[in-house]
C-alpha cells in the first residue's frame, strides 16, 4: 500500500516534509523541514538551515507534503481507491483519522485530514499536502505500522 | 506490498543517504527501526538489506568507504569499519 493520505499515520514518516501548523509551544509553529528522527513522542525536525529541532506531537498539527509518484492527477484517483478498498474500524491510535473527508474540495472543516492534490499543470509545489493532528501519531515509530489489527496473528 | 515492507524499503533507501552524508549515527538509527518493524509484522528482510548491513553495529555498509569486501573461494567477505565480518556463498 503506498503511502496515501489514509496510509500516512500507519507509514514511514523519517524523511517527508512537514510543516508544524500549530503547537503548544508557540516558538515551535512554523517550523518547516525534513523528519529526520521520530521517537513515541516527538518528531526531530531538520530545517533548511540545518538545524535539527524537536517537536512534540501531542496537540500540536502537522502538515506533511507527500512526494507524488504517479505523474499527472493521478494522485487523486489513488487516493480514492485507498479510500473504498480498506475499511478501518474504529480503533483508539485513529480516533483523529477522518478518511471519509479526504476529497479535495469536499472536506468537511473539522476533519484532521486534508489532502490537496496538486493540479496537474503544476501551478502550486509538486506534493499531496496532508495536515494530521500530530497526537493520532503518538505511538512507537515501529508499531505504528500494526496498530489496526491487519496482522495475520491477531 | 504491504506497509510493513514499503516501510522497510524507504528506511533501507534512507540509511543509505545518510550513510552517503556521512551520518553513520543516523543510519544505524534507521537500520535498526526498519529490522524492528520486520520483526513486528514478521516480514523478513530483503536480501539487499541484510547483505549491506552491518549485524554487529547495525550501519548501512558502501562499499570502497566503511566496508571492505573480498572474495574467496565460494564466498565473499564483507567486514565493517567497526571489525565485524559478514559472509555469504556465492557460485562461480
Amino acid at each position: 500500500m503506498a503511502l496515501t493520505p489514509e496510509t500516512l499515520t500507519r507509514h514511514e514518516l523519517i524523511g517527508l516534509r512537514v510543516r508544524v501548523a500549530d503547537a503548544p509551544n508557540p516558538d515551535l509553529i512554523g517550523i518547516a523541514g525534513r523528519i529526520v528522527a521520530e521517537t513515541m513522542q516527538t518528531f526531530v525536525v531538520e530545517t533548511s538551515e540545518g538545524e535539527t529541532k524537536q517537536v512534540q506531537k501531542r496537540g500540536s498539527l502537522c502538515e506533511f507534503r507527500l512526494p507524488i509518484e504517479a505523474p499527472g492527477g493521478a494522485i487523486t484517483t489513488d487516493t480514492d481507491e485507498a479510500a473504498g478498498d480498506r475499511k478501518v474500524p474504529g480503533s483508539s491510535s485513529e480516533l483523529g483519522m477522518e478518511t471519509a473527508g479526504v476529497r479535495p474540495r469536499q472536506s468537511v472543516p473539522s476533519a484532521s485530514v486534508r489532502a490537496d492534490a496538486a493540479s496537474p499543470d503544476g501551478e502550486c509545489e509538486d506534493g499531496v499536502y496532508v495536515t494530521v493532528d500530530a497526537t493520532t501519531l503518538l505511538s512507537r515509530p515501529a508499531e505504528r505500522t500494526e496498530v489496526t489489527g491487519d496482522s495475520k496473528w491477531r | 506490498m504491504t506497509i510493513a515492507e514499503e516501510r522497510i524499503d524507504r528506511l533501507a533507501e534512507l540509511a543509505r543517504e545518510a550513510a552517503i552524508d556521512g551520518e553513520y549515527d543516523r543510519s544505524r538509527e534507521y537500520v535498526r527501526l526498519a529490522r524492528r518493524v520486520a520483526e513486528r509484522n514478521r516480514c523478513g528482510l530483503p536480501r539487499r538489506f541484510k547483505r549491506f548491513t552491518c549485524d554487529d553495529c547495525d550501519v548501512f555498509l558502501r562499499p570502497g568507504r566503511n566496508a571492505r569486501i573480498r572474495l574467496q573461494d565460494g564466498h565473499v567477505v564483507v567486514r565493517c569499519d567497526c571489525g565485524a565480518t559478514k559472509r555469504y556463498p556465492y557460485r562461480a
